[in-house]
This record gives structure tokens, C-alpha cells and sequence, in this order.
């Protein structure tokens, strides 16, 4: 099986090739109720999670609510 | 605080009574913020997004604190160097938290956390297209609040001075030319307000709110403190309602000069 690897906010990870956000998150035990994704510095919608699949070299950050000033 | 009909304001399309907007983050715990934020009245509440630490469930603890306050949250984009990474985490927190609010922060100096002027303003074109109700956080530079305005900003949050500094109103002339180029526009002082004097000083400047954190926060007692700026906001506004007498160059005895008795006779 073909393997990517991709950084998950600053870390690296390694994934079956064709993984997709909503399946890399919930690989990883993300909760996604209260979280925001964005690949390479773009936003990607909830609603996208699941039809967007990964590249090998993506930057993934999943942000969650902090405080903030 | 009161909550009569003749406190209520709008802002962003909401209707507020108080007019502190509080910030979530330095406190000593989590059970702290929630007595300080509870204490002082204020409704709306500002949030920030970070990484996620892998294998945490996201949601709980602190933003459950903060749904619970029933409050309403103003996300932030502090850490933010370019109008792309604000507008990026604009949009993801757009759907995080579910509010089309944001407080645009771009930061253009590490040493002063001093906005960057262009790129606030660039972030705050598109967002205003993409459907944000836009609070620019920015200078107290009047020719910046005219182009945050023709960018499509209904609110200014000009600084009273660098945040977390506790310096309070830096400059009140230049807030003062803002508040009175705009004086149908929602402005509120954010960050760099220490005390509650500073507070009071806003408001008597017309300004329509205030937002801060670290006077709270940092404070001795956050909570006691929390309650004193809730105080001081009112009186501020207050007083500015009644409208201050005017100043003048020499004393003027208030106790009435007639029938002053004998000792004066002879002065």
C-alpha cells in the first residue's frame, strides 16, 4: 500500500495514500465538533472533510477554541 | 449594573447592556475567569483558535466554560502577521464558533504588538465581502480608521496603548479625533487599559465601549477587579451622557457670594 506523509499541526504522520480529512482526523482520535482544518494555509469547510483527500507534503493545521484577549 | 432600556446598545447587528468586552486568556484558573468574566457583566467575550494537541478531545474545559457563560464570543486573529493568515483563520473560526464576528488583529511589530495598518486593512476588504462583521483591532491613526471604514468596517477598536502594557490612553487627542470623525460608528478602546480610571476616561470620551484583559486577568484579585471596571464603564458612560460642565482657566466659588458674612468684610 502506498504510504504519504503529511505534518498534522507541526508533526509528522504517515497515512495509507487517498486518506481523507475526515478520516485523518478521526485516525488520529480528533474530536471534529469544535475544530477547524485548514491544508496549506487554506480553510477547508466541515462540510469538505470528507471528499478531500490528503497529498503527500500537505501542512494540515486542526485548530481548536482557546482563550484568547 | 443596570439593565434598563436606556443602557442598551447595538453593535454588530446584536444588543448589548453592558459595554466591556472582556478577554478569556492569563488568568490564574480557568474557575477565575469565570467568576472575573461573570462579575464584570460583560456579554461579549473574546476566544482565539490554536493547535489542537493530537489525541485531546476538543471542546471541553475551557470553551465549555465559555458556552456555558452564555455569552457572546468575538474570536480573534491574534498571532497573525498577513491579511492571508488572518483571513484564513477568520474563516475557520467563522465555523468553529459560529458567529460571523471577528476581531481582526494583525500584528505588524513583535516589540509593541503595534497592528500592521496595510494588512489590516487589505484582511478587512475581504472579509467584509466574505460576510464578516469586521472589529479591526488598530492605531489610534485617524488616516487608518478612514480606510478601515472604506474597506467596510461598521466598528474601530483603536488601541489606548500596546496590549498588556496597562498604560491606558496614550494618546487621547488622537482618540478623540476619531471618535468625533465618526460619532455614529461603534468604537471601542482595546488593549492597553490598566486601570479603572483608564476606563472611566474612555467613556468619557464618547467612546461606546471598551475591551480588556490583562487589567483583569493580572490583577490581584480578578474578580474584585472584574467588578470595578464594570463600575467604572458605567460611570463612564454615565457621565458622559450627563455631559461634563466646561472647563475654565480660574476658580469659580461655588458657595453663593451673597450674604457672605462679616470675616470677608474687609478683604
Amino acid at each position: 500500500m502506498t504510504m504519504i506523509t503529511v505534518s498534522v499541526n507541526g508533526e509528522t504522520k504517515t497515512f495509507s495514500k487517498g486518506i481523507t480529512i475526515k478520516e485523518m482526523l478521526k485516525h488520529l482520535n480528533f474530536h471534529d465538533k469544535w475544530l477547524g482544518v485548514a491544508v496549506n494555509k487554506e480553510f477547508v469547510p466541515k462540510d469538505a472533510f470528507e471528499k478531500t483527500a490528503l497529498k503527500s507534503g500537505d501542512e494540515v493545521d486542526v485548530l481548536a477554541p482557546v482563550s484568547g484577549g | 449594573m443596570t439593565n434598563n432600556d436606556h443602557t442598551k446598545w447595538q453593535i454588530g447587528g446584536k444588543q448589548l447592556t453592558s459595554r466591556m468586552f472582556i478577554g478569556s486568556a492569563l488568568y490564574p484558573s480557568p474557575a477565575v475567569m469565570e467568576d472575573a468574566i461573570s462579575a464584570s457583566g460583560a456579554q461579549v467575550v473574546t476566544v482565539s483558535l490554536r493547535r489542537q494537541g493530537v489525541n485531546k478531545e476538543a471542546g471541553e474545559g475551557f470553551w465549555k466554560i465559555i458556552r456555558d457563560l452564555g455569552v457572546e464570543v468575538l474570536p480573534n486573529t491574534a498571532g497573525c502577521h498577513s491579511a492571508k493568515e488572518a483571513i484564513t483563520i477568520a474563516q475557520m473560526a467563522r465555523e468553529v464558533f459560529g458567529t460571523n464576528w471577528i476581531k481582526l488583529e494583525v500584528i505588524g511589530d513583535q516589540y509593541n504588538l503595534q497592528p500592521d495598518p496595510y494588512e489590516t486593512v487589505e484582511a478587512a476588504k475581504v472579509l467584509v465581502k466574505e460576510g464578516f462583521e469586521v472589529f479591526p483591532y488598530t492605531t489610534d491613526d485617524l488616516v487608518v480608521a478612514k480606510k478601515l471604514v472604506d474597506a467596510g468596517c461598521n466598528i474601530l477598536m483603536p488601541w489606548g496603548s500596546p496590549i498588556g502594557s496597562g498604560k491606558g490612553l496614550m494618546n487621547p487627542y488622537n482618540l478623540k479625533a476619531i471618535r468625533e470623525a465618526f460619532p455614529h460608528m461603534p468604537l471601542i478602546i482595546d488593549a492597553g487599559i490598566g486601570k479603572p480610571s483608564h476606563a472611566v476616561t474612555a467613556m468619557e470620551l464618547g467612546y461606546d465601549g471598551i475591551l480588556l484583559n490583562s487589567a483583569v486577568a493580572l490583577a490581584q484579585d480578578p474578580v474584585a477587579m472584574a467588578k470595578a471596571f464594570a463600575l467604572a464603564v458605567e460611570a463612564g458612560r454615565m457621565g458622559y451622557e450627563a455631559g461634563a460642565m466646561q472647563e475654565r482657566e480660574f476658580a469659580s466659588p461655588s458657595t453663593p457670594t451673597v450674604g457672605t458674612p462679616f470675616w470677608h468684610q474687609k478683604m
